[in-house]
């Protein structure tokens, strides 16, 4: 019988629509402390449904409560449970449940985190079995990831049903110290087996500065700004240099607002947010699309959380990149993982990008 | 055969500036008979005072042997389209331009043309120019031609003033203020409708390779002026659904021009008036056999139909039946895009092209150059390292987009390594991509009809050498050219970054100067 393995990190992503940018050290604390929950769990049951009816196909091994078996049970498994860890559970964890995983050994590793658990799977198992990564994390750089759980789910069926094959896919973190003082440097940690195909995301690619330092775009986003209209600006270089072109000394890496060409609050939480929508007026949201994996949402802007995306309403969202940016996507669509699989329905379509002051790229995004 | 041992004269020449020496003369000037001078006065009397200079120009002082050597070198160092096989510059039409050609251009009626002789002496290039549109009509299926514009790009700019005068006559010049095209169309084409202050609308290809039709249904609107595309694109796939395209921008009022730059795996196959546009245009010098390159000069050769015909630049050529003549195109032309009346050098090569092809010779114009690009192709998707993206096993027609990234990948060498090696081949730099490219490490060839297939596995072999040299010995492709003419590799920044460009002696001087 086929053996499946699973280990989700539960805390993943939950510093994301706090603003801190990882789950790492403290900033898990201190977001659960603010109320904020991590959707590793709903998004690992995400993954598992999609994988069909598999009944009998399979026999589906994992760790207690929120390390699988809880994701599982809520999917409709009847895992074994190979061992407890304690609460909350922390990389040790991960890369104990890993080995054993690996000894047994699984025909694929299922696993629910960011960059940093990738690290541990890796540290762990390196190439000894295939894996294969739901996105949870806040960011997520490694290449060894799908683009969303119900892909991951997918793939992960037709890889054990075969006849995909395998790839060393990369992974890469980055120092959240630093990401946090808005320096974006990705290290290579290792190399994972995954299975190769179109629904794995490709790894990210930095730093996407506009040819004329942004101007031309700030331009664009100039004109698109309804006066007096409060406007959410999401991460990310590209929005980052055309902004002060602007004049507006925005956060590289946090959500800003902004009004009439003002910024009112930098780097702010989804709470905070949200706060600021409830004043009822009409607001709109420019983001970018991130380079190379080409993810509109659900990637390192969290703080854009599906209930703020609602309110805002896919009209009043423009995506701003460059036509190279664009380019380097090789005509995949732009990827949307808000977690909220009604709401990537909802967005999913034709988006205006705009990619110069008097232009812009029809572009899809799923 | 390989042309291993190709080796390019490699001369130390100094700028023309820094050559000669003071009071040095090519040609010296024999006064004027005072009988003339009493009659005419001097040179000098005949320059208003306002317009004469008060100190000399700076001119290269040099005699005519040193002049001469000075530009054999260079010509020694360039690799023109008589001295290689050009098939490496795709999207150019890098045919042969038949020598007799230059017999008619150099004759002394042509060589001597002035735009401000009187009709009544030029009626024989009048003819040509006529006849020329006439011919080209039949080619397009449109109603009306000019040869005004001195470049392609010139031509889809006037299509784009034509579209407008079209749509302000009609009461709709402000309201349809976006043009719709393609990544994949040459940027002439959003270029210029920003430059006529249009905001363009940009379509990706669809996973097919296709401009993606559904983008398009959603981009149209009665905010579109038109759409400026491509067929085939530069990936050489051709579009068998444009004429939904044509239609679905017809339905919102908007009219298409179709950019025929390169016509050369069309004649006698598709016409624009089938597919149903508006606009077309035609580079004379390249699918007519003019030469190509050198900036110039060209003619974009434009093309429309009836309703559009009053927004035609001008002035106007007109035939009575008897004469032919220059006239005013009217109150609703665009006016002027080009001073007097193009390039009819260019124009005299198509017409002597066209004349000595004939129909049926231009159709097998487009089918050799079909079928030498698909053998082209069958031998380079065959070499190492080199992959045919969009649409794989689709036929493409007169050219296509290659990519080495399956050979960077494994070796780290990129095309532009590859493209610096072909030069050691004895072969011009190739055409990778324009810009923004979206198939990576590209490479786009276009083995016109004009190449034998001897020239083709010539250029093959070269092409599978060097992917044999990626895979053994990556440094030796990495650190090409070796037998250029130039010894090294180029800074391309001094070629693309407008701060560190030096156009004119005068900004060298002071960039040295400052440098010092």
């Amino acid at each position: 019988m086929i053996r499946l393995g699973l280990l989700v990190n539960p805390i993943a992503g939950v510093g994301g629509p706090a603003g801190l940018k990882g789950s790492d050290g403290t900033a898990a604390e201190q977001a659960l402390g603010q109320g904020y929950v991590s959707l590793a769990q709903s998004r690992t049951v995400q993954a598992l449904r999609a994988m069909g009816p598999l009944e009998d196909a399979f026999q589906l091994y994992t760790f207690s409560r929120g390390m699988g078996e809880d994701a599982a049970r809520a999917a409709g498994f009847s895992p074994i449970v190979l061992g407890t860890c304690g609460e909350p559970t922390t990389f040790q964890d991960t890369r104990r449940g890993a080995a054993l995983l690996a000894d047994l050994p699984v025909d694929l590793l299922l696993f629910s985190g960011g960059d940093g658990t990738a690290r541990d799977i890796a540290s762990a198992v390196g190439e000894r079995i295939p894996v294969l990564g739901i996105p949870c994390g806040v960011k997520i750089h490694s290449s060894v990831y799908a683009l969303t759980p119900q892909r991951a789910g997918e793939l992960a069926a037709r890889y054990l049903s075969g006849g995909v094959p395998l790839v060393l896919g990369e992974v890469l973190d980055l120092d959240e110290e630093a990401f946090r003082r808005g320096q974006v440097q990705a290290q290579f940690y290792g190399g994972l087996l995954v299975p190769k195909d179109g629904a794995v995301q490709h790894t990210k690619s930095a730093g996407y500065t506009p040819g004329d330092g942004g101007e031309g775009l700030s331009q664009a986003i100039r004109r698109e700004m309804r006066p007096g209209a409060l406007c959410l600006v999401g991460p990310g270089s590209t929005l980052y240099t055309a902004c002060k072109w602007m004049g507006i000394h925005g956060s590289l890496l946090g959500v800003d607002l902004v009004r009439d060409g003002c910024l009112l609050q930098r780097d702010c939480t989804e709470h905070q947010l949200y706060r600021a929508l409830e004043e009822g007026e009409q607001a709109q949201l420019f983001v970018t699309v991130i380079g190379g994996q080409g993810v509109l949402f659900g990637r390192g802007n969290q703080q854009l959380s599906p209930q703020i995306l609602r309110r805002i309403g896919q009209e009043n969202i423009r995506v701003v990149s460059t036509k190279e940016k664009l380019a380097d996507l090789r005509l995949r669509p732009m990827t949307l993982d808000t977690g909220d699989p009604e709401l990537n329905r909802d967005l999913a379509g034709y988006y205006r990008v705009l990619v110069g002051p008097c232009e812009t790229v029809l572009y899809p995004a799923k | 055969m390989l042309k291993g041992r190709f080796q390019e004269a490699r001369w130390e020449e100094p700028i023309l500036m820094e050559q000669g020496s003071r009071g040095e003369r090519g040609i010296l000037m024999p006064a004027p008979e005072p009988e003339v001078v009493q009659v005419a006065g001097t040179v000098h009397d005949l320059i208003p005072a306002g317009l004469r200079r008060r100190q000399a120009p700076k001119l290269p002082e040099i005699s005519q042997m040193q002049l001469a050597r000075h530009y054999l070198r260079l010509s020694q160092e360039t690799i023109g389209a008589d001295l290689n096989i050009d098939i490496g510059l795709g999207t150019c039409t890098m045919k042969y331009n038949p020598k007799v050609h230059e017999t008619l251009v150099r004759m002394e009626e042509m060589q001597e043309l002035h735009p401000y002789q009187d009709e009544d002496t030029v009626q024989g290039i009048l003819q040509v120019l006529y006849e020329t549109q006439e011919y080209l009509k039949a080619i397009s299926g449109m109603d009306a031609f000019n040869l005004l514009a001195g470049g392609g790009t010139q031509a889809i700019y006037s299509n784009v003033q034509v579209m407008r005068a079209y749509h302000r006559a009609n009461g709709q010049g402000e309201q349809r203020d976006e043009v719709i095209t393609t990544i994949l169309s040459h940027p002439g084409n959003p270029g210029a409708a920003a430059t006529a202050g249009y905001k363009v609308i940009t379509l990706f290809p669809d996973e097919n390779g296709y401009p993606d039709l559904e983008a398009l249904r959603k981009a149209v609107s009665p905010r579109t002026a038109g759409l400026m595309i491509t067929n085939p694109e530069d990936t050489g796939l051709y579009n068998r659904r444009i004429r939904e395209y044509v239609d679905l921008v017809h339905s919102v009022g908007g009219l298409c021009i179709y950019d025929q730059a390169n016509q050369n795996g069309l004649f006698g196959i598709a016409r624009a008036r089938e597919a149903g546009f508006d606009m077309c245009h035609y580079n004379l010098h390249k699918s007519f056999a003019s030469p190509h390159g050198s900036q110039g000069p060209g003619c974009g050769a434009q093309g429309v139909v009836k309703k559009l015909e009053p927004f035609l630049p001008g002035p106007k050529l007109a035939f009575d039946g008897e004469r032919y003549f220059w006239t005013d195109p009217g109150p609703q032309s665009v006016g002027k895009i080009h001073k007097f009346y193009g390039v009819p050098q260019v124009a005299l090569r198509a017409y002597a092209y066209i004349r000595s092809l004939g129909a049926k010779g231009l159709r097998q114009v487009a089918d050799l150059a079909i079928l030498n690009n698909n053998y082209l192709l069958e031998k380079m998707t065959k070499i190492r390292g080199i992959s045919l993206p969009l649409a794989p096993g689709v036929r493409r027609l007169e050219q296509a987009r290659l990519s080495w990234e399956d050979l960077t990948r494994e070796t780290g060498v990129t095309s532009d390594d590859i493209d610096r090696r072909i030069v050691d081949y004895g072969f011009q730099s190739y055409f990778s991509s324009h810009h923004p490219q979206i198939i990576p490490e590209p490479f786009t060839p276009e083995a016109v009809e004009t190449y034998s297939k001897a020239d083709i596995d010539d250029y093959v072999q070269a092409m599978e050498a060097i992917s044999r040299e990626a895979y053994e010995n990556p440094d030796l492709v990495k650190g090409a050219p070796y037998h250029g003419a130039l010894a090294s590799q180029i800074d391309t920044r001094y070629l693309t970054d407008p701060k560190l460009l030096i156009t004119t002696w005068r900004a060298y001087q002071k960039r040295k100067a400052q440098e010092e």
